[in-house]
């Protein structure tokens, strides 16, 4: 695989899953290409689809990130794979859902080998001050207290260095990294089985057993960050944790503030690695 | 929108018809219009409990339901205009979040008011902590008022739209 490339396979994924998230999952859809993997489950769910159901693509067409935002991911160079679950809750006991994803993602990555994982809030991977994934949670309520949950999760494999010229922000993918290098299908497998679990537990227990794993992994806790808000104003303070329920805490100077939504970079000045 | 007539005998159906997109075309509350003995008034923000259901100019409904509310006495209470407190069904929002009427910054929003919506069709996003909650509409009927602004923050609960 390191020559040539790593396409994915559904019996090779099935393979990676653990014997509970494989019993579970109800169904695979394998894309080579595809507009987007959350949208494609999105639809379905309307459709009637039920979770879990994962889908997996080489490449999107129009992946989307947060708002608008492009999620650029050159041919079979990632992992661009969505799960759609099925809570019996309302939209209103998912808060914190996406963190708890973040913190299963870093350890399951971990457990590939990676080192030093970081979580920046509310929920992107970064390694070694640069992005190495994120996810992006899409939901639908019914009002009969049903919640289809799609989460997306994009993950930088291999990146062919010249594709991603266009990307603003600093990235790194896991072949730069100090990982056990592991087909995409396996990869898949393993934070596929991460994620099933995950929900799993959460839809019970909420964010509180996932809290202490994430506070770990805090990559804005004592840094100087900037949150633009939508209206154009920016927030000027330090990181300064979670709260329980996984809103943003953000020193202002005497003042802590809680934050639930808001473009969060680090301050010019800041030290970017850590 | 809702439509009320002192005589539907005559006014031709075609003609109402015309004026009800007329009006949701212009943006403009209210129109009333005398023929004669016959008067027309047509609301975007009525209370008048017509049968809005029927009111979209591309149902087969349309032509044949009794669109036209029945003759009423001159004492009745004028319908509220737009801007005064909402009726109808109201969507209150499922979570703490950010209110956005677009799926993406610059784009076109979900719905505007006046607008007919069915069951099922999206109204907006409530976004927290990166995960973005799709609000649908659980009723089908037209939008009278968006109760919240766009970017804003919103309460658990508190009333986003309302729908009649």
């Amino acid at each position: 695989m390191h020559n040539g490339l790593d396409l994915l396979d559904e019996s090779a994924l099935r393979a990676a899953l653990d014997p509970q998230a494989l019993a579970s999952l109800r169904g695979i859809h394998l894309a080579r290409e595809i507009p987007s993997t959350n949208q494609y489950l999105l639809d379905s769910a309307r459709q009637g689809l039920h979770g879990p159901y994962a889908c997996l693509a080489e490449y999107q067409t129009m992946g989307r990130g947060r708002r608008g935002n492009v999620w650029v991911s050159p041919f079979a160079s990632g992992l661009c794979m969505s799960l759609l679950w099925r809570f019996e809750r309302d939209p209103r006991h998912l808060a914190g859902l996406s963190l708890a994803i973040g913190v299963t993602l870093a350890e399951s990555l971990e457990s590939c080998g990676v080192q030093g994982i970081a979580l920046k809030w509310p929920n992107d991977l970064y390694w070694s001050g640069r992005k190495l994934g994120g996810l992006l949670i899409e939901l639908v309520a019914q009002p009969n207290g049903i919640t289809h949950c799609v989460i997306g999760i994009g993950i930088n494999v291999r990146v062919p260095v010249t594709t991603l010229d266009a990307v603003e922000q600093p990235w790194v993918d896991l072949a730069s990294t100090d990982w056990n290098p592991l087909p995409r299908s396996h990869l898949a497998g393993r934070l596929l089985s991460g994620v099933l679990h995950t929900v799993e537990h959460f839809e019970t227990a909420g964010l509180a057993p996932f809290l202490q794993a994430w506070r770990d992994r805090d990559w804005l806790l004592g840094q100087s960050v900037c949150i633009e808000q939508l209206d154009g104003t920016v927030l000027e303070g330090i990181g300064a944790g979670i709260e329980d329920d996984g809103t943003l805490r953000l020193d202002t100077g005497g003042q802590t503030v809680s934050i639930v939504n808001g473009h969060v970079r680090l301050s010019q000045n800041a030290t970017q690695l850590r | 929108m809702t439509v009320n007539s002192h005589e539907s005998g005559a006014m031709d159906i075609r003609k109402i018809k015309k004026l009800i997109e007329l009006v949701e075309a212009s943006g403009i509350a209210e129109i009333e219009i005398r023929e004669g003995e016959e008067l027309i008034r047509i609301s975007r923000a009525s209370t008048v409990a017509a049968p809005l259901t029927m009111l979209s100019g591309t149902s087969p409904a349309y032509a044949q339901a009794p669109m036209i509310a029945a003759p009423t006495a001159g004492n009745q209470p004028e319908p509220p205009r737009g801007g005064q407190t909402p009726s109808g069904h109201i969507v209150t929002s499922p979570m703490v979040g950010t209110f956005y009427r677009a799926p993406s910054p610059g784009s076109k929003p979900f719905v505007e008011i006046g607008q007919r919506v069915e069951k099922g069709e999206t109204l907006c996003i409530i976004e927290a902590m990166k995960m973005l909650n799709q609000i649908d509409s659980d009723q089908s009927g037209v939008i009278q008022s968006i109760l919240a602004e766009n970017g804003q923050p919103v309460e658990f609960g508190q009333s986003l739209f309302a729908i009649v």
